[in-house]
Order: structure tokens, then C-alpha cells, then sequence
């Protein structure tokens, strides 16, 4: 029964909708069943007890007391008896009180009865109040005797009949009672019988309409977060589960769709971080070019790819680079699209927006301006030239990302695709757009890296022809120097006959001035070779304490004739640098034959090789004039001499402490300058020890 | 007592050289580029040969590497005369077969010194 109702497939809620009702209805058909078999037993109770039986009662009591007076009166006319008189008298006030009440009580069909009981009993007193007059036992008395008896039986016949009657009436109306509690007993009993098989059977019903298809929902859920993504739910069972399925699936569809999106996100990010690689792989701006076109075309899936870079003083911005996804990179000169003018590509580079269009060749037919176009583009539409190159290639759509650093536009990257199923995506328009932007970072390093380089190449180039100078004019001077010089000899030698004074003197003086050049010819070429780094190709490990006892030999002569002491200190351990042995050298030559040149007669040179705070340190002190200290911090300046050194006319060029300093420095290392004037000079040069193997142990 | 062939291109050089060892009682040819210096020495081997390195056509340092590729002057004893213009030159020099060098600017004495020197370790 309620199995019809609660289809398969239909609302639970209007499935227990249904069921409440039913229940409902039973339970007030119930109640209300109850309330009127209550009702109506209760009245039929008031009937018997209020009416039927206070009325049989009188009736009863009235026979009573009129059989007393007939019997008392009867008595009375037989015996003579007063008392029975009396007896008589009081039944007969009796009676008639008695009857008053039961016509009180009379109702419906007693009513009519009482009524006549009335009548009778007044015919019948009327006849023995004679008879009671009467004497006893008179003739009189036995005259009237029959009647009286017939006209009592008269009422006792009435009043047996009502009383018969009302016994049946109420038997009928108990019967009556008793049947209809019985019927509406089993009536509540079957609705309420009813009413725990609706209720059971909607229960039982629901829970296995419920049951299945919410274990089916549940069961696709914990695949779903399992991670099986093709599960989805049977959309079956009641309305609001086969809701439930339907969302389920819905998000499960959603998911695939977001991870979907995702994917292609993470795809598109991988090729992007690859192209952005090899893109920075050669700071080339072809290179750059290639890669980007290739990289954005194929990751992108594009069928056009073109990267355009704007050209100094040029008012167009032509294609660098087109590639196509059908034949790849596309040679250099193939006229794909026509240059774009310049004030598009600024426009563009301004507004820092990738433009894209979905649907060009539409807007292209028409010749319409471009919505959302950088400049004349997007004001005046395309030019015909471009048009037609877009109706050629059967551009469909287009995204377009200018890249530039700064204020300046470099140019853009165009991607194009020739399917009209294919529109770009927003995601694929993103990834467009910093990849772009990647690319356009890379040109400009590769541009500024060309630049560089070609200055550099300028800067060598330049470098090589100062050297070439530089030995050039070395060579140039030498030459006529060695004239000089060596005619002087033959002349001082008097190889051409003998001098006077005065000549030896003059010759002398042509002598001085002749070797300062010559000097000054080879440290200017020292310097220039050194300041062109030319020497490092020589560097090898050298032990300073080998160079510093050298060096002391060399200038030991000169030390001598200048009566100067010359000391030396070295650590017993070798200090071993990575240098060039020659270069050093001069540097120690440099300082020596400086601090011997300074130090007057008595004097003394020491040379101090040491190892402090990882460095190997060597000073030349001296006890020579010293340093003017306002002069000490040009020092190191080309051509600069001390003043105090050219008023005593020693000769120098002002180049050797510009050699040593450029020389430490080549070798990473530092120059100090420590002097007073008239006390002396203390020169320190700091240079990096070299990783020795010999304490480490190792070979 | 030896002759000498002196090529240089500056001619004030040449008679400085070939006055001093003319002093010194060599006998003296001087010419003014390789392409003459190697004809003269082929012409008439000296027992030395000074040689410019820095000479307009052929250099110094080609006309040595020609002496020792041929047999009859393999041997002969050449002292380059350099500028060190560049670095290496000294190196390039041995390299191409020269017995000593003398630097420019130099000392006539030193010059003539070297030269006996050389001329004598060739006669040992």
C-alpha cells in the first residue's frame, strides 16, 4: 500500500511527505472515531441513568405504593379494621406523591404512560374512596368491589406494561452502547494498526531508498579524494541523492576541468622556464631570436611566431624573426608580414598591455579599426599592406606582447594562429606574455652584450695598436738614440783624438741626458707593456726570498760605489707566490736602485721579506732624504718626482714607483708608502701567497 | 783580425759599428737590408754577421733563418742587433739561430767586446 506511494525515483520528501500525511489523517480519523464513540456512549449513559432508570424506578415505587392502598383498602372493607384504614389513607397520599415524581421524571414514551397511569389511578380512587366510605363488608362495599379490582388491574396492566417497557429500552440502549464501543474498539484498532504500518513501512522504505544510492554517492566521493578522477556517481535512487550525485559528479567534472587547467598551467610554465633557459643560454641576439621563436611557437602551439625589434632612426618596425609552425624557422629575408610603424610598437610598449584578438580575419575583411588596438591600429585599423598579409598567412588570432626595457620599446612578439577552433586562451595569453617578456630581457642583455663585446673587440683593438705604437716609437727613439750614445763613447773614449776640458765636461752633460732618456724610453715601455696586462701569460711559482737575493747581488755594486750598507732579511721557509718572476724582479730593481739612488754615503738599504696575515709582505727601507709629506700621495703619479729629489739633481724619470704600484697591483696585490722627509723611505708591497703544496703535503 | 758584415738600415749606425771594429782591425762590409745582406754573405762569406732585426723588406731575423737553412753558412757566427721592441724578440732570435744579441741602445766597446767574444769561442 505505501509501497505505491513511495515510488523508486521519486522526492523522499514528498515520499514522507506522503507518509505524514497518511498518518496524520489516520491519527485524526482516529482521534476523532474515539471522540465521538466516547461522546455517544457517554449520552446513551446519561439516558439510561438520568431518564430510563429514575423512571423505571418511580414506576416501580408507584406500584408499590398503590398495591399497598389497594391491599390496605381491601383489608379494611373485609375486617374493619381501621388501622388498615389509616394504612390505606397514607398509601393513598403516597401514591399520589409518588406519581407527581415519576410524572417529573416521565419522558418520551414513559410520559404518555405516566399520563395514563394518572387517569386510571383517579378512576380507580374515585371508586374506593366510596367503597372506603362505605361500611365494611356492606352490600355497598361488595358492590363496588369487582370494579375497583378490574380498574386497579386497569393501572397495574399500564404500569407493569411501562415498566416491561423501559427494562427493554434500556437493555436495547446498553446492547446498543456496548456493540458500537465494541465496533469503534476494533475501527481504532485497525487505523492505528494502520498507522504503524504506514509508519514502519515509510520508515523501512526511505531508509532503503536512502541507503544505496548515499553508499553509491559515498563510495564515488572516497574514489574521488582517493584520487581516481574518472569516478562519478550513479545519479539513481531518491530526487535529492540523485542532487547529491549530480553535484558530486559536477564538482568531480569541475576538478578535472580546474586540474585540466592546471596542467596545461604547469605545462606551459615548464616550457616557459625552458625557453626562458635557453634563451639565456648565449648572450646572441640570433641565438635569442631562434630560440624564443622556436620555444614560444612550439610550446604555445602557435602557427605564426614573429619577433619584430625596432632599428635605430628608423620609423618602421620590421620582422627580425619568423618562424612557422609548418616549416619552421623561416629564412631571414621572407617577407611574412610588413613592418609595423614605429609609433604602434611605442604605443603598444606604453600602454605595457598584451593586446590579443580572437577573430582577426573577420576584422581584417572589413578593414575595420582593431578593437583595442595599440595606436592607428586601433583607431584607423590595419593597413592594406598588412591586410593583406594577414588575409595571406589566414592569420585568425593574434596575440601580441611588447618588449622593451625602460622607457624604450625594443619591439614585440607576435603569435599567431590560423585555426578557428583554436582561439588563444587567457592562460595561453599569460604564458604569451612573460615569456615574452623573458625574451625581450634576454635581447636586451644580448644586445648590451653585443655592444660590450664590440667595444671590448674596439678597446683590444685599440690596445694592440697603443703596443704596436708603443714598440714603434720605442724602436724609432732607439735607433737614433744608440747613434747618440755611441758616438758619445767614441768621442769620450777619444777614439777621434784628445778632448779638452771643457768638451769632456759638455760631453759629459750630452751623456747624462742621453742615458735619462733612454730611461725613460724603457720605462715608458714597461709601463704601457705592463698596463696591457702582457705579462701574465708568464706566471709561475717563484720564491721572493730567491728574487730578493737576486735583486741584492744585482744592485750590490751599485750600493758599494754609493758606500750605501745594504742589509737583506728573509724567513728561513720558502715564500712561494704566484707571479711573474720577471716582473717582480723589476719591481725589486725598481725599489733597490731607488732607495740606493737617495740614501747619501753611510747610509743603509734594507730588504725585508716576510709572511703577515697570509700575505707575503716586502718592504725596501732606506735612510736616504725621504718624502715631503704633502708631496707623498703623488707619489705614485706618473713623471711625478720629489721636489727635494730634483733641487739635488738626481737623475730619475718618475716612472719607477708607478711600475712597481702597477705591478703589485697586476698581481693582487697592494703598494704603501711610509717616509720622512730627511729620515727616510720605507716602500711595502703586499702580495698574495701562493696555495703551496708543501704544507699540505701534497706533491 | 775577421770580417764582418754589418746590415742595419740607419747608415749612422753602420759607420759607428764599422768604425769600431774597423778600429779594432776587422775588415767590414755594411750594407743597409736584409735582401743585400744575404747577398753579400752568400757572395763572400764574413766569419761574422751583425744583423738589425728591424730591416724595411727582409728582416734580420729572416736573413738568419736563411744562413742556417743553407749548408755553407750554417755554421756562421750572427749576433741581432734589437731594439726589445718587443717582448720576445731575444727568444725569436735564438729561436731563428742567432749565437748572442745585443740590445739598442749599446755601447760601441760592449759591441765590439761581444763580437770577439763570439769570433773567439767560434775558433776554439
Amino acid at each position: 500500500m505505501s509501497g505505491a506511494i513511495l515510488r523508486r525515483g521519486d522526492s523522499t520528501a514528498r515520499r514522507l511527505g506522503t507518509a505524514f500525511g497518511l498518518l496524520i489523517a489516520l491519527l485524526l480519523a482516529l482521534g476523532a472515531g474515539a471522540l465521538t464513540c466516547a461522546l455517544w456512549v457517554d449520552s446513551t449513559h446519561h439516558e439510561v441513568i438520568e431518564e430510563l432508570e429514575p423512571a423505571q424506578d418511580a414506576n416501580v415505587y408507584l406500584h408499590s405504593r398503590a398495591a399497598i392502598m389497594h391491599r390496605s383498602l381491601r383489608t379494611y372493607l373485609l375486617t374493619g379494621d381501621r388501622n388498615e384504614l389509616e394504612s390505606y389513607d397514607v398509601a393513598r397520599a403516597d401514591t399520589f406523591a409518588a406519581l407527581s415524581s415519576a410524572q417529573r421524571h416521565a419522558t418520551g414514551m414513559s410520559r404518555a404512560s405516566f399520563a395514563r397511569q394518572v387517569d386510571q389511578l383517579q378512576s380507580y380512587v374515585r371508586l374506593v374512596d366510596q367503597q372506603a366510605k362505605a361500611e365494611p363488608r356492606s352490600e355497598e362495599a361488595v358492590r363496588l368491589t369487582p370494579e375497583a379490582a378490574r380498574r386497579f388491574d386497569a393501572f397495574e396492566a399500564t404500569n407493569l406494561k411501562l415498566d416491561a417497557q423501559l427494562i427493554e429500552h434500556i437493555e436495547r440502549v446498553e446492547n446498543r452502547a456496548a456493540a458500537v464501543l465494541e465496533g469503534s474498539t476494533a475501527a481504532i484498532g485497525v487505523l492505528l494498526a494502520l498507522a504503524v504500518l504506514v509508519g514502519v513501512s515509510t520508515a523501512l522504505n526511505t531508509t532503503r531508498a536512502l541507503t544505496r544510492p548515499l553508499g553509491n554517492v559515498e563510495r564515488t566521493l572516497g574514489r574521488l579524494t582517493a584520487g581516481d578522477r574518472m569516478a562519478r556517481a550513479r545519479e539513481e535512487g531518491p530526487l535529492e541523492i540523485r542532487a547529491v550525485a549530480r553535484s558530486v559528479n559536477e564538482l568531480a567534472d569541475e576538478r578535472d576541468r580546474l586540474r585540466a587547467i592546471e596542467e596545461e598551467r604547469e605545462r606551459l610554465s615548464e616550457t616557459a622556464r625552458r625557453t626562458g633557459v635557453a634563451v639565456r643560454e648565449h648572450l646572441d641576439v640570433d641565438h635569442v631570436l631562434d630560440t624564443a621563436c622556436v620555444g614560444i611557437g612550439e610550446g604555445l602551439d602557435a602557427d605564426y611566431v614573429f619577433v619584430m625589434l625596432t632599428e635605430e632612426n628608423s620609423p618602421l618596425v620590421p620582422v627580425a624573426r619568423a618562424w612557422s609552425a609548418r616549416r619552421g624557422l623561416l629564412p631571414p629575408g621572407e617577407q611574412t608580414i610588413p613592418p609595423v610603424p614605429g609609433e604602434v610598437v611605442r604605443e603598444h610598449y606604453r600602454r605595457g598591455e598584451t593586446w590579443s584578438l580572437n577573430g582577426l580575419n573577420a576584422q581584417v575583411a572589413d578593414g575595420a579599426p582593431l578593437p583595442g588596438a595599440p595606436g592607428s591600429f586601433g583607431s584607423s585599423g590595419l593597413p592594406p599592406q598588412a591586410r593583406a598579409a594577414a588575409e595571406d598567412l589566414g592569420l585568425v588570432s593574434v596575440v601580441v606582447t611588447p618588449i622593451g626595457v625602460g622607457e624604450d620599446p625594443l619591439g614585440a612578439v607576435f603569435l599567431a594562429r590560423t585555426r578557428p577552433d583554436k582561439p588563444w586562451r587567457p592562460v595561453e595569453i599569460e604564458f604569451a606574455e612573460s615569456m615574452a617578456t623573458g625574451v625581450g630581457r634576454a635581447l636586451h642583455s644580448a644586445v648590451l652584450y653585443e655592444q660590450e663585446t664590440h667595444l671590448v673587440e674596439k678597446l683590444q683593438a685599440l690596445d694592440r695598436a697603443k703596443s704596436d705604437f708603443m714598440s714603434t716609437v720605442s724602436h724609432e727613439l732607439r735607433t737614433p738614440l744608440t747613434s747618440i750614445v755611441g758616438y758619445i763613447e767614441l768621442l769620450k773614449d777619444e777614439d777621434t783624438g784628445p778632448l779638452s776640458q771643457p768638451q769632456r765636461h759638455m760631453l759629459d752633460v750630452v751623456d747624462r741626458n742621453a742615458n735619462r732618456l733612454r730611461s725613460l724610453i724603457e720605462d715608458l715601455l714597461t709601463l704601457s707593456r705592463i698596463e696591457s696586462g702582457a705579462f701574465t701569460s708568464n706566471m709561475a711559482a717563484v720564491d721572493l726570498r730567491e728574487l730578493v737575493g737576486s735583486a741584492t747581488d744585482a744592485i750590490k755594486p751599485a750600493a758599494e760605489a754609493a758606500s750605501v750598507e745594504l742589509e737583506t732579511h728573509c724567513p728561513e721557509q720558502p715564500l712561494i707566490l704566484h707571479a711573474d718572476g720577471e716582473q717582480l724582479d723589476r719591481v725589486l730593481m725598481n725599489l733597490l736602485s731607488n732607495a740606493v739612488k737617495f740614501t747619501p754615503e753611510g747610509g743603509r738599504v734594507s730588504v725585508r721579506a716576510d709572511r703577515r696575515d697570509g700575505e707575503a709582505v716586502l718592504s725596501v727601507s732606506d735612510t736616504g732624504i725621504g718624502i715631503p709629506a704633502k708631496e707623498q700621495e703623488k707619489l705614485f703619479q706618473r713623471f711625478f718626482r720629489a721636489s727635494n729629489a730634483t733641487d739635488a739633481a738626481i737623475p730619475g724619470t718618475g716612472l719607477g714607483l708607478t711600475i712597481v704600484r702597477t705591478i703589485v697591483a697586476n698581481h693582487g696585490g697592494e703598494t704603501e708608502v711610509q717616509s720622512e722627509e730627511g729620515r727616510g723611505t720605507t716602500i711595502t708591497a703586499r702580495l698574495p701567497i701562493a696555495v703551496t703544496h708543501d704544507a699540505t703535503g701534497g706533491p | 783580425m775577421a770580417r764582418v758584415l754589418i746590415a742595419d738600415d740607419d747608415a749612422d749606425i753602420r759607420d759607428l759599428v764599422a768604425f769600431k771594429l774597423l778600429q779594432s782591425g776587422h775588415e767590414v762590409t755594411a750594407v743597409e737590408d736584409g735582401m743585400a745582406a744575404l747577398r753579400a754573405l752568400r757572395e763572400q762569406p764574413p766569419d761574422l754577421a751583425l744583423l738589425d732585426i728591424r730591416m724595411p723588406g727582409m728582416s734580420g731575423l729572416d736573413v738568419c733563418r736563411e744562413l742556417r737553412a743553407a749548408p755553407e753558412t750554417a755554421t756562421l757566427p750572427v749576433i741581432m742587433i734589437t731594439a726589445r721592441s718587443q717582448e720576445g724578440d731575444v727568444e725569436v732570435g735564438f729561436a731563428a739561430g742567432a749565437d748572442d744579441y745585443i740590445i739598442k741602445p749599446f755601447s760601441p766597446r760592449e759591441l765590439s767586446s761581444r763580437v770577439n767574444a763570439v769570433l773567439n769561442r767560434v775558433e776554439r
